[in-house]
């Protein structure tokens, strides 16, 4: 543990430009922003349509492998549909999945979070129970059978996640709330006879907001990944609209022949969720660094 | 007192710094004291001004990896500890120099007993074991004045007071001997009462044992008791060592004379100092001048413009300021 | 101590008691069974009395206790799918489960904690970085799909390792490296994080200050202190195995529970769908009891309370 002056090593300088560049996060951005443009824009975007293909076509690999060509980039899949396309709507279920998700559960648990901490009293004890139970439970196994029990569907997967992930917020949410309820603005605004949803609306709520952040875009990762599994294992999105965890289901028994139908969706899944988790945790670093770090 | 012994620790011009995301954070910058054998050298100045990081640089225990010691020479028994091998500071750390700090709560380890942690330092500096480390640990327990240590030996520090805790860490820094004693506001947590006796018991100690204290703290009521010198620091450089009579008799530096001025208490922020204006400096973009300059009654013009030049101003009393004539005879 | 010991028992019942009842009303859910037991020649008076055989027309408490009752003895209803007692077929599982799981965490364990150690111990080296970079992966991976790319390269165009199936060690390690993936990560997440903030310590100073040498401070110092917080979280740990217990044995065929539930949901096997859901969960929540317990011993200020 020397003090002395010493020359910096290579590591060392790699490091502190990784941390330099992670000032401002541009990969992360750059690639969930790719991902959301082709999401948002995919019909005019992806060049064949992602549930048709003709069979004469089928199971080419990739562009550069032997027998492929560049009229289908990435390959088809047994169907002969073409796989970039069907990654590029793909895109576009992963982040509605995600968006609808992560909004609805984080509404819900925000309102309740701060209803909870603001008010406190019986409501909070009751509520802090609830979520305890709930938060308790194993996600996985109660999402695979409310949704085997419900069908799979669009709505209900959407439903599910809600569900099992509302608790996340709220008790994040009240425990930001109770901190922010002692300060003195808020005490100000109590003197001044503010009515209560005023003061939780116009005072305590934007204060939350960057903990909101850093949790939402932590959990949108996390929620793609739950999705995709389900849709892996049946349990999620039905297999008529196009998503990543289904197209890698559909190459697994091929795999040993056709690598690519499982390779490309497994990828945009890595990259979407690692670009979620860094960008989380840039903004935790900047907004909020005492949620603790898993 | 004390001229004609070779001083037991000599700081030459220490300079200690920080290397930030903000920038380079000065905290020691050109510290030179010396402490005698036997004698307490009282080092005083408000939080964040280097004091705690001034007895760190003498432990070589700067926070890894933005500290690094940029300069100088710390003397220890006439070797330079700057230049010493991490082997060998380790031996040093905790046989010949000792420390003990402000929270005893977190600064004793919550998952081993107080038997352990003390038997530690004895087993690491003196090599015993079995029945003759648990002997020394009691012997160390009495020392400080904990009766009937034996059952205690299994105690965890969350289940033990405030005061008994400082204690078992005043146990841990002397169980070994050493020459040198550093205690960083070692009472600050302690209840009035409880501090009266923790301190009477460090006095105690020190004179039956003839070891060297450096008493860090802000609370000039305890310099009065317990110091021999006194070095007061402001922005990480000492602005005025001297005798402690000379000291609160004729305090020559603004900061000084202020700070007496101010007692009872200081607080951590100097919001809570009634007489002395403005903030503390901020250490990493330091003026040129005196950085007490922007607070000072008497600046003038040279203040701003160039670090005052260090002055003997009687026997054993040096002063940092282009004023110190003038405050001759400030009470 | 006792308790604490307590109050997380009755955390864990209520527990157990919601996820029975999910699981109990997840099959009502299902819609009418009676529609698909009934020719289409049956009449009212013959629906009403194949409901009243099944105790479909008592209220709805009533049949979640008289579930709870069965569930309790072990009666957990008949396979639609292979018409054997649901618990025999379940008991027949676990065994496969049990060893693939218990392999994965122990190779989780042993690369996880002393990686994460040494990272928090050299913060800022190369090893930290990239022992963080793996980590990030980690949690960002598709179980799935990382099984299926181990399973491409060492199986199919390696071949130094069989593909699917139960068998020997061989067959073990692909399965086991993929579970244990996400597990590793974060458990080596944690206890960076865990480590370093212990190293920041006081206490961890006043060790240094003894000259006590470093790596007695990161290991004995500073790791016993660290191990709390890893412990307390690890407990989220325990879905994330389960879910990695599920998703592995579906890719790798392993015949364990978990390739049973997502069989029975594909087949409409519901009674089987409900007791492997219910075994897992008992075993999600005894786990996280025993995880509670551990920590009690672990932290000196539960164990002596004065």
């Amino acid at each position: 543990m020397s003090d002395q002056a010493e020359p910096v090593t290579a590591a060392q300088q790699i490091a502190h430009l990784v941390r330099r560049l992670r000032i401002i996060p541009t990969v992360p951005v750059l690639i969930l922003l790719a991902l959301c443009l082709l999401g948002v824009f995919a019909p005019l975007i992806a060049p064949y349509s992602a549930t048709e293909g003709s069979l004469r076509d089928k199971l080419m690999p990739p562009a550069w492998v032997a027998g492929g060509s560049w009229t289908h980039p990435l390959g088809t899949d047994l169907l002969g549909r073409d796989i970039l396309s069907r990654l590029i709507y793909g895109a576009r279920t992963s982040f509605t999945v995600a968006a609808l998700a992560v909004f609805f559960a984080g509404t819900v648990g925000t309102i309740l979070g701060l209803i909870s901490g603001y008010f406190g009293g019986l409501t909070d004890i009751l509520l802090m129970r609830l979520t305890d139970i709930a938060l308790s439970v194993p996600l996985i196994l109660m999402a695979i059978i409310l949704v085997a029990a419900l069908g799979t569907s669009f709505t209900n997967v959407i439903l599910v996640i809600v569900l099992l992930l509302w608790p996340r917020y709220a008790r994040q949410v009240r425990g930001e709330t109770l901190s922010i309820k002692e300060r003195d603005f808020v005490a100000l605004a109590r003197i001044a006879n503010c009515s209560h949803i005023r003061i939780i609306w116009r005072h305590i709520f934007p204060n939350v907001i960057p903990t909101l952040l850093v949790l939402v875009t932590l959990q949108a990762g996390y929620v793609v990944l739950l999705e995709s599994t389900l849709s892996f294992l049946g349990v999620g999105i039905p297999p008529s609209t196009p998503a990543w965890g289904l197209m890698i289901a559909e190459g697994r028994t091929i795999i040993d022949s056709a690598w690519w139908v499982a390779m490309w969706p497994g990828l945009s899944i890595l990259f979407m969720v690692l670009s979620g988790n860094l960008l989380g945790d840039w903004l935790r670093d900047r907004l909020d660094p005492t949620l603790k770090q898993v | 007192m004390h001229e004609g012994h070779e001083a037991l620790l000599e700081v030459e011009a220490l300079r200690s710094y920080f290397f930030t995301r903000r920038g380079i954070i000065k905290a020691v910058d050109g510290v030179s004291f010396s402490v005698h054998r036997g004698e307490t050298l009282g080092l005083v100045g408000e939080s964040g001004c280097g004091k705690t990081i001034t007895c760190l640089s003498i432990l070589r225990l700067l926070p890894q990896p933005a500290g690094r010691v940029m300069g100088g020479r710390i003397l220890f028994q006439g070797a330079d500890l700057l230049q010493k091998t991490p082997a060998e500071m380790r031996a040093i750390r905790g046989g010949k120099i000792s420390m003990i700090l402000q929270d005893s709560l977190t600064s004793l380890n919550p998952a081993f007993t107080i038997g352990n942690q003390v038997g530690e330092a004895i087993a690491l500096h003196q090599g015993l074991r079995g029945r003759a480390l648990r002997q020394r640990v009691i012997e160390a327990l009495h020392l400080v004045r904990i009766s009937d240590a034996e059952t205690h030996l299994d105690d965890y520090p969350h289940t033990m007071s405030g005061g008994m805790r400082q204690r078992v860490a005043g146990a841990i820094a002397l169980a070994c001997q050493p020459s040198l004693l550093i205690a960083d506001e070692p009472t600050t947590s302690l209840d009035v009462t409880v501090q009266a006796q923790y301190l009477r018991l460090l006095k105690e100690i020190q004179r039956q044992s003839g070891m060297s204290l450096i008493f860090v703290t802000h609370d000039f009521g305890i310099v009065a008791k317990m110091c021999d010198r006194v070095a007061v620091m402001y922005a990480g450089k000492i602005v005025e060592t001297g005798d402690t009579r000379d000291i609160f008799n004729s305090p020559r530096h603004p900061y000084t004379w202020a700070l007496l001025a101010c007692l009872p208490r200081l607080e951590a922020r100097m919001q809570a100092l009634a007489t002395i204006e403005g903030q503390p400096p901020d250490l990493s973009r330091l003026p040129s001048g005196c950085p007490f300059a922007p607070r000072c009654h008497e600046v003038t013009e040279e203040c701003w413009r160039q670090y005052p030049q260090e002055r003997a101003v009687g026997r054993n009393h040096t002063v940092s300021c282009w004023h110190a004539e003038e405050h001759a005879g400030h009470a | 101590m006792r308790r604490y010991i307590l109050g997380r028992a009755v955390q864990s019942l209520v527990c157990l008691l919601v996820v029975s009842f999910v699981v109990f009303y997840a099959a009502r859910l299902t819609g009418d069974p009676t529609i698909l037991l009934l020719s289409e020649m049956a009449t009212k008076e013959d629906a009403a009395r194949l409901k009243a055989h099944l105790g479909l027309d008592k209220p709805i408490l009533v049949q979640y206790g008289l579930f709870l009752s069965h569930a309790v003895r072990g009666d957990l209803g008949e396979s639609t799918r292979v018409h054997r007692p649901v618990i025999d077929v379940l008991l027949a599982r676990f065994p496969a489960s049990l060893q693939l799981g218990s392999v994965a965490i122990a190779i989780s364990l042993l690369i996880a904690l002393p990686i994460g150690v040494y990272s928090a111990a050299k913060r800022g080296s190369f090893f930290d970085l990239v022992g963080r970079m793996f980590a990030v992966l980690g949690q960002a991976l598709p179980l799935f799909w990382l099984g299926l790319v181990l399973m491409l390269i060492f199986a199919v165009w390696l071949g130094v390792v069989p593909a699917a199936g139960r068998g020997g060690i061989r067959h073990l390690i692909l399965p086991a490296v993929t579970m244990g993936w996400a597990t590793t990560a974060a458990i080596m997440r944690l206890t960076r994080s865990a480590m370093l903030e212990v190293l920041d310590s006081e206490y961890v100073k006043l060790a240094r200050i003894k000259g006590v040498p470093e790596w007695k401070v990161v290991w004995k110092h500073g790791l016993k202190n660290a191990l709390l917080p890893v412990v307390t979280f690890s407990v989220l740990l325990f879905a994330e195995m389960i879910a990695g217990a599920v998703v592995t044995e579906t890719v790798f065929a392993w015949p364990g529970v978990g390739q049973l539930l997502i069989s029975s949901v594909f087949y409409r096997d519901f009674p089987m769908v409900q007791g492997t859901v219910l075994l897992l969960s008992a075993l999600f929540v005894a786990g996280n009891f025993t995880v509670d317990i551990l920590y009690a011993y672990l932290n000196p200020k539960i164990r002596y309370r004065q």
